[in-house]
C-alpha cells in the first residue's frame, strides 16, 4: 500500500491510522456479525480503536503490501483473537476511550438482513465499498459547496453514472435556468471529477497504482452479491 | 420506512444506505468506465525476435555518450557499453525491447518502475544513473561492472563450494535491502548476478521482469531468453503479476544450489551435500529456500544470509550434543509374514514409550502417531530428520520365521546418514518382553544417557509380564490405528482378550476407552461410546494412576462430553504434570481454550502439539483452530499444507474448502469439497460443509438437495443434527436450524462446546435462541447482557 508501516515515521502512521479511522463503520459491521450482540460488537470496535491509537497496535502487525482492505481485517481478527478475553475487563477498568465511534448513527445506517446468505467478510466488504462511496461522495459534495455550486451537485449527481432513463439534462437545465450545453457540461466534469477522486482513494488503499481497476472490480462484484 | 427504489440505470434495488442515494455499483462502475482510450494494437507491428541497434545506430539518441560496443542482448533488450563523455567514466547503456507500440500503459509503468529502481542505492546492487525515453527507445544508464555474470563463472567451472558461499551472502544482502525498499526482483538469475574483477557481487535488473506483460514469460512467447522458468518460485508461474519478495527467495535458492551443485534442482533432485562434499546443516538452507509454499521458505533474505555465516562460523556439531532428538521407525518386516506386521510397529511403539518415560528434558522422542506414516516404507534418515526435525534415526529390522525372532536395531544420524550404533538381537516369540527390556537400555546407553537409578527403573518397566496378554494389546493397537468402525471393534476384542489373560493390565484398559471414545467421535450415538470409555479409564486409573493417555483421554471427555469445564481442567493439569510433551495435552487444552473462547491461545497449543507430534491429524487441529478464530487465510494455508502429506484425508480437506467458501472463493471451495466427499462416503461434516458452502455461494438449489441427500442417509452418525442446523442456517431457515441444534446439543456432539465462534452459524449469533443454547451448554451465564464466557474463568 502507499502508505507503508515499513515506514515508521510519526507522519506515515498518522496517515495509517487515519485511514484506519475512515473506515471503523465496516469493522463495526463485521463485528456485529461475529458478536452475540450489539454492546459486544461496540465494545470490540473501540477497544480495537483504543488499541489501535494507544498502543501503537500497528507496530506490531506487518502489513504485507497489498489491499489495505483486507489488512485492515486482518488486524482486526488478530486483535480479537488476542484480546477477545480481555475486552471485557478492560472496559469494566474503565478509562476513557481516545476516539469517539458514533455507533448509535451508525447502527441507524447500517441494516444487516440475518437471512442474506452473506457471511461476516462479506458485509464487511459490502459496508467498506459504501463507505469508500460515502467519503467520495462528500469530498465532491463540500468541493461543489465551497464553489458556492450546491444546488448544482444536487440536482446533477445522478449523472455520475452516467446517462440513464431517471431524468434529462434539459430537465436539471431548466430547474438550474442554464442551458442544455452548460448542464451537461457541468455533469460530464462532475463525472470526470468523481472518477478522478474515486481512484485516488483507492490508490491509497492497493500496493500499486496498476491494481486499481482490480480493486474496482472486486467491490463491484461485492456490491452484486 | 420509505419504499425502495431502483436504479435508474442497472434496475437493481437501492440498498438503504445507498451513498446520495445513488446506485453503489453503478458508481463503482462509474470508476472504470470511460478510461484514456486505449491505443488501438497495431497487427502488423513486429513480434519477433528482437534485433538490437547497432551501436552506431545509438548514436543520434545519445549525444551525451560514446556507445562502444554491444556487450549482451536478451530478451529484455541490449545492452551496451560506453562512455560518458563529460564524467569520462564508463557506463552501461540498456536499451528495452519494449512492446510500447503494442502496450498504452507501457510509459506509466517504465517510468514509475525506474523511478524506484533508481533509488536503490546499494554496494551489491547495479545502480541506475538515469532513464528515459527518446522517440519510442527506452532506456536505462547504469553503473558499467567490469567483470563476468555468474553464469560465465559457473560455465567456467571456477565456483567451487566455498565460492558459492561467499557469494550467496552477498546476493541476500541485496535482496533484502531492495525488499525493504518494497521493490521484489523477479528474475533472480545467474545471468544477472555479476562479479567485477575485485570480486564484488552486483545484482542487476531488480523489477525490470515487471515492465513486461504476462505473455513474456511463456517459453512459446516470442522473447524466450525472459521466459526460462527454472528459476522461477511455482506461484511466479501460475499468478506472475501476484508475487510478493518470497519470490525471490526461491530463486536465490534454485541459484545457490547451482552454485553448490553445478545443476538445477529439477524434479526429485537430492540434497547438495550428497552432490558434493559441503556441510550438510546447508542443505536445509537451501531446501528451505526452495519450499514450494511460500509460507514454508525463508521469509526474509536476511534470514538465510544469518543461516549460512552461521554454519560457517560454527564448526560441524559433534555426535554428543545436549539434546537429543530421537525417532523411532517402525522396523521393516524382512520377513515378509504379514502378520508380523503388529509386531514392527509394537517394538516402535514400546520403544517410544519407554525413551518417553524417562521424561528427561535433554531428549526428545517423537510420538509413535508421526512416525506411523513411515510404516512399510523405505525411507532415508535424513529425510526423516528433516520431515520430523531430529537429529537421531532409530530404524530396525525384522524377521519372524515360525516361532524364532531375530531384529537388528541401529541408530543413524539423521545429518549424514552415519550410523552411530548396531545390535542384533535373536530370541523366541515368547522373550520379546525380555528383549524389548533389553534394546531400550541399549538404546539409552548409545544415545550417552547416563541414567539415575529411577530413570533405569522407569525404562525397564513392563506393562505386562504375560506375553500374550501383550501380544493381543499390539494386535488391539494395531487395528485400532485403523480407525475404521470394523478395525476398531476387531481392536476391542483383542483387547478384551489380553484382559481376560492379565485383568490388571491397565494400559489395554487404555486401549479399550481409546476405541469406545473414538466410535463415540464417529460412529455411534456419543452416549453409546462415552460411558464405556469412561469405564474402561476408571479401570485403567485404579490400576495405574501415572499413564499420561488415560488422564488426556479423561479430560477430552470432560470437554466434549460431559460439557464439564472445572473437571476438564483438573484431568490437564495432572497429564501435563505427568508428560508436559505429550501432543495431546496440548490438543485437548487447545480444545478447551477455544471453547472458553480463548482463541489465541488455543492456536497456541495447536501449534505446540503440531510441534511435537508432526501429523496430518494436528494439522487438521491447527487449521481448525484459525477457522474458529476467522483467520480464514491462515485455516486454508493450514489446510493445504495438511494434505499435502496426506491427499485423502477428507476432515482437512472439509476445513480446506469451508476456509475457501468463507473467503468468498466459491468456486474452488466447492470443487475441493466435492472431492473431499468423494472420500468422505457420505460422512455428515463433509455434506455439512458442501450444503454450507452451497448456500453462501448462492447455491440454495443444491444446497437444498445436498440437505435431501444428507436426510436420506439411513443411519444418522454423530454430528448429523449439527450439519443439518448447519444447512439450514445457511439457507436462512433460523426456525429449523434451531431445532436441529436443539438436537445436537442433546446428542451432545462434540463440536457444540465452539458454537460461540462457529463460523457456520454466525448469521444466528444476533438470536436469543442463540444466547439460549450457549447458556444451557454452559458457555454463558444468564445474566442478562454479560455476553462473556471468559468472564467465567476469572
Amino acid at each position: 500500500m502507499v502508505i507503508s508501516a515499513r515506514n515508521n515515521s510519526p507522519e506515515s502512521r498518522e496517515a495509517l491510522e487515519s485511514l484506519c479511522i475512515a473506515y471503523w463503520q465496516p469493522l463495526y459491521v463485521y463485528a456485529r456479525r461475529r458478536a452475540l450482540d450489539d454492546n459486544e460488537a461496540q465494545d470490540w470496535t473501540q477497544a480495537f480503536f483504543t488499541e489501535l491509537l494507544e498502543k501503537n497496535y500497528l507496530n506490531s502487525v506487518s502489513p504485507e503490501r497489498g489491499r489495505f482492505r483486507a489488512f485492515l481485517l486482518t488486524a482486526f481478527k488478530h486483535f480479537l483473537t488476542k484480546e477477545w478475553d480481555k475486552i471485557k475487563a478492560q472496559k469494566r477498568g474503565g478509562g476513557c476511550a481516545p476516539i469517539s465511534l458514533n455507533f448509535h448513527a451508525a447502527n441507524s445506517a447500517i441494516h444487516i438482513d440475518p437471512a442474506s446468505g452473506l457471511t461476516a467478510e462479506q458485509h464487511y466488504d459490502q459496508e467498506w465499498a459504501i463507505s469508500l462511496l460515502d467519503r467520495i461522495l462528500e469530498r465532491l459534495k463540500a468541493e461543489f459547496g465551497a464553489a458556492g455550486k450546491a444546488v448544482y451537485f444536487e440536482e446533477l449527481k445522478g449523472f455520475i453514472i452516467g446517462d440513464h432513463a431517471g431524468t434529462t439534462y434539459a430537465d436539471v437545465a431548466a430547474r438550474l435556468n442554464i442551458t442544455e450545453e452548460a448542464a451537461k457540461k457541468t455533469g460530464s466534469r462532475m463525472r470526470s471529477r468523481y472518477r478522478e477522486m474515486l481512484r485516488e482513494e483507492i490508490t491509497q488503499t492497493v500496493a500499486s497504482p496498476d491494481e486499481v481497476d482490480d480493486e474496482i472490480r472486486n467491490l463491484f462484484a461485492i456490491l452484486k452479491l | 420506512m420509505a419504499e425502495r427504489r431502483a436504479c435508474p440505470k442497472c434496475g437493481a434495488l437501492l440498498p438503504a444506505n445507498a451513498p446520495a442515494g445513488i446506485c453503489p455499483s453503478c458508481l463503482m462502475q462509474a470508476g472504470l468506465d470511460d478510461e484514456a482510450p486505449r491505443a488501438p494494437i497495431d497487427a502488423t507491428a513486429p513480434v519477433g525476435r528482437f534485433v538490437p541497434p547497432k551501436p552506431d545506430e545509438l548514436a543520434g539518441h545519445f549525444p551525451q555518450l560514446e556507445v562502444l560496443e554491444l556487450l549482451g542482448q536478451g530478451g529484455m533488450g541490449a545492452v551496451y557499453k560506453a562512455r560518458q563523455a563529460g564524467l569520462d567514466r564508463f557506463v552501461a547503456l540498456k536499451i528495452l525491447a519494449s512492446d510500447a507500440a503494442l502496450d498504452p500503459a507501457f510509459a506509466a509503468r517504465f517510468l514509475r518502475e525506474a523511478k524506484s529502481l533508481a533509488k536503490l542505492n546499494h554496494p551489491n546492487i547495479v545502480a541506475v544513473y538515469d532513464f528515459g525515453q527518446h522517440e519510442g527507445l527506452y532506456y536505462f544508464i547504469m553503473e558499467f561492472v567490469d567483470g563476468l555474470n555468474l553464469r560465465q563463472v559457473i560455465r567456467s567451472g571456477q565456483c567451487q563450494p566455498n565460492e558459492a558461499l561467499r557469494i550467496v551472502p552477498q546476493i541476500c544482502e541485496a535482496l533484502q535491502f531492495a525488499h525493504d525498499e518494497g521493490i521484489v526482483h523477479r528474475d533472480i538469475k545467474p545471468e544477472n548476478i555479476l562479479l567485477d574483477k575485485r570480486g564484488r557481487l552486483k545484482i542487476a535488473d531488480f523489477g525490470l521482469a515487471r515492465l513486461h506483460t504476462q505473455t513474456d514469460y511463456t517459453l512459446t512467447g516470442p522473447w524466450q531468453v525472459m521466459g526460462t522458468p527454472h528459476y522461477m518460485a511455482p506461484e511466479q508461474l501460475e499468478r506472475p503479476l501476484t508475487v510478493d519478495h518470497r519470490a525471490d527467495i526461491y530463486s536465490l535458492g534454485v541459484v545457490f544450489y547451482e552454485l553448490l551443485t553445478g545443476e538445477l534442482p529439477l524434479g526429485r533432485f537430492a540434497p547438495p551435500s550428497e552432490k558434493v562434499s559441503i556441510d550438510a546443516r546447508l542443505d536445509d538452507v537451501v531446501l528451505r529456500s526452495l519450499e514450494k509454499e511460500p509460507q514454508r521458505r525463508y521469509q526474509q533474505a536476511g534470514d538465510v544470509k544469518t543461516d549460512v555465516e552461521t554454519i560457517l562460523h560454527s564448526p560441524a556439531a559433534t555426535v554428543a550434543e545436549a539434546t537429543r532428538s530421537v525417532a523411532v521407525l517402525p522396523l521393516v518386516n524382512a520377513g515378509g509374514d504379514p502378520s508380523a506386521a503388529y509386531f514392527c510397529e509394537g517394538i516402535a511403539d514400546q520403544l517410544i514409550n519407554s525413551l518417553s518415560q524417562l521424561r528427561r528434558a535433554d531428549l526428545k522422542v517423537r510420538p509413535f502417531a508421526a512416525v506411523a506414516a513411515y510404516h512399510g516404507q523405505v525411507v532415508n534418515a535424513r529425510t526423516v530428520g528433516r520431515d520430523l526435525n531430529v537429529q537421531v534415526v532409530v530404524t530396525g529390522r525384522l524377521y519372524l520365521e515360525a516361532d524364532d525372532l531375530s531384529i537388528s536395531v541401529a541408530l543413524v544420524k539423521a545429518r549424514d546418514n552415519s550410523q552411530l550404533w548396531g545390535q542384533q538381537y535373536h530370541g523366541k516369540r515368547s522373550d520379546i518382553l525380555a528383549l524389548q527390556v533389553q534394546m531400550a537400555q541399549d538404546v539409552a546407553a548409545s544415545l550417552r544417557l547416563d541414567l539415575t537409578s529411577e530413570e533405569e527403573q522407569r525404562l525397564t518397566r513392563r506393562d505386562t509380564h504375560d506375553v500374550d496378554a501383550y501380544l493381543l494389546y499390539r494386535e488391539g493397537m494395531h487395528h485400532w490405528n485403523k480407525f475404521t468402525e470394523e478395525r476398531t471393534r476387531t481392536a476391542i476384542e483383542y483387547f478384551e482378550r489380553a484382559l481376560a489373560k492379565d485383568p490388571r493390565y491397565a494400559m489395554a484398559y487404555a486401549g479399550l476407552a481409546q476405541c469406545y471414545a473414538q466410535l463415540g467421535n464417529l460412529y455411534l450415538p456419543p452416549h453409546e461410546g462415552y460411558p464405556k470409555a469412561k469405564e474402561a479409564l476408571a479401570k485403567a486409573l485404579a490400576l495405574d494412576e501415572t499413564i499420561v493417555q488415560v488422564h488426556v483421554m479423561l479430560a477430552f471427555i470432560a470437554l466434549s462430553y460431559d460439557w464439564n469445564w472445572a473437571e476438564t481442567e483438573q484431568h490437564l493439569h495432572r497429564a501435563t504434570h505427568l508428560d508436559p510433551s505429550y501432543a495431546a495435552v496440548h490438543g485437548v487444552r487447545a480444545g478447551y481454550l477455544a471453547a472458553m473462547g480463548r482463541l489465541g491461545e488455543a492456536i497456541g497449543e495447536r501449534m505446540r502439539a503440531k510441534e511435537l507430534e508432526p501429523t496430518a491429524f494436528r494439522g487438521l487441529g491447527l487449521a481448525g483452530a484459525y477457522l474458529l478464530a476467522g483467520q480464514y487465510e491462515d485455516a486454508v494455508a493450514e489446510a493445504r499444507q495438511t494434505l499435502l502429506r496426506a491427499d485423502r484425508f477428507f476432515l482437512a480437506r472439509g476445513v480446506l474448502g469451508l476456509g475457501l467458501a468463507l473467503q468468498g472463493n466459491h468456486d474452488e471451495a466447492l470443487a475441493e469439497l466435492q472431492t473431499a466427499s468423494a472420500h468422505a462416503n457420505g460422512h455428515p461434516q463433509i455434506l455439512g460443509y458442501l450444503g454450507v458452502a452451497y448456500a453462501i455461494a448462492g447455491r440454495a438449489e443444491n444446497a437444498r438437495s445436498i440437505l435431501d441427500e444428507l436426510m436420506q442417509i439411513p443411519r444418522r452418525l454423530p454430528g448429523f443434527a449439527f450439519h443439518v442446523a448447519a444447512i439450514h442456517t445457511g439457507l436462512g431457515n433460523h426456525d429449523e436450524a434451531f431445532q436441529w441444534l436443539q438436537a445436537a446439543s442433546a446428542e451432545r456432539y462434540v463440536t457444540m462446546i465452539f458454537l460461540r465462534f462457529d463460523p457456520l452459524f454466525e448469521p444466528l449469533r444476533g438470536d436469543p435462541r442463540f444466547r439460549q443454547l450457549l447458556i444451557e451448554i454452559g458457555l454463558s451465564r444468564d445474566d442478562s447482557g454479560q455476553s462473556d464466557c471468559g468472564s467465567l474463568l476469572e
